[in-house]
């Protein structure tokens, strides 16, 4: 596409964003440590992605929710305090965001045993995820659950074009 | 004033919350700051059972400068309008994509009664 210099202003793209957007981090599962990762989650948002107050709030409750769900359910046992695996990718091809959230428990076991206090809170937590992503997996196996919250047409801001 | 902050780590500091809570006539308003999440979650229930322990005829719960709420909250919002209602009015005051979307996305305005500003709530509630 050619633009003219005069009218707009290419923004030059960040070291960060040479490095194809992603971010990976292993927490312990805990509520401290989910609130932790969710603020740098978002920092992470506002220097890469342009998206206004609402898509910024949704996607870091959404992950918010997959994390403490992954904390709170994702461990074999109950006494124990499992690792929660975060990979967020944007695939700037079709702009599409991508986070991927594994942990070693299953969720579905869990929803059965747990009490019914419990089941409501996850209940809110996973509806939640479905209502503010465009796409949600949750895929349980032998070694644990992952989730994958997806958004699409998600602008880099080194696409962002500004006026003179 | 209910202060809590968890020991920040090396990385980012976690969540903040504060809840203070005043009467403005028979009605209590709890005012909350920071982020509502499973971490704040314990102290902002134990804070608003505090809060309303003086028998008031109406609780609001100001969310103006929340700037994030999680499912945890919205629990504590749900089991307060659950315990409020038998004896008093409930209103929460939320504006803003971080806390009047979670609650109305999941259709929970039509149990809870909203309201986007404390002068708005007060006036409805009666405490004006």
């Amino acid at each position: 596409m050619a633009l003219g210099v005069n009218t707009f202003r290419r923004v030059p793209r960040t070291p960060q964003s040479d490095m194809r957007s992603s971010m990976v981090r292993n927490v312990a599962g805990n509520a401290a440590e989910v609130a932790g990762l969710r603020g740098e989650f978002t920092q992470w948002l506002q220097r890469h992605f342009y998206l206004n107050e609402s898509r910024r709030s949704d996607l870091a409750l959404a992950v918010n929710e997959a994390l403490i769900n992954a904390a709170e359910f994702g461990h074999p046992d109950r006494a124990g305090q499992g690792i929660v695996t975060f990979n967020a990718a944007y695939d700037e091809a079709v702009g599409t965001l991508t986070v991927t959230i594994n942990d070693r428990g299953r969720w579905r076991l869990r929803l059965t045993r747990t009490a019914a206090e419990q089941s409501v809170k996850r209940g809110r937590g996973i509806a939640l995820m479905q209502i503010l992503t465009d796409e949600l997996r949750i895929s349980p196996s032998d070694r644990g659950t992952q989730v994958s919250l997806v958004w699409t047409n998600v602008q880099p801001h080194y696409f962002v074009l500004s006026r003179h | 004033m209910n202060e809590h902050r968890a020991a920040p780590g090396d990385g980012e500091p976690y969540s903040t919350l504060g809840v203070k809570h005043y009467w403005v006539d028979q009605l209590v308003v709890i005012a909350v700051s920071g982020e509502v999440d499973a971490l704040t979650a314990p102290q902002f229930s134990a804070a608003i059972g505090e809060a309303t322990a003086g028998s008031p005829a109406g609780v609001i719960v100001d969310l103006s400068a929340v700037d994030f709420l999680a499912s945890a909250g919205l629990g504590v919002l749900v089991a307060t309008h659950e315990q409020v209602t038998a004896k008093a009015r409930f209103g929460v005051v939320a504006d803003g994509p971080a806390t009047r979307r979670p609650i109305t996305v999941l259709g929970l305005d039509s149990i809870i009664t909203l309201y986007r500003t404390l002068e708005e709530a007060l006036a409805d509630m009666g405490g004006a």
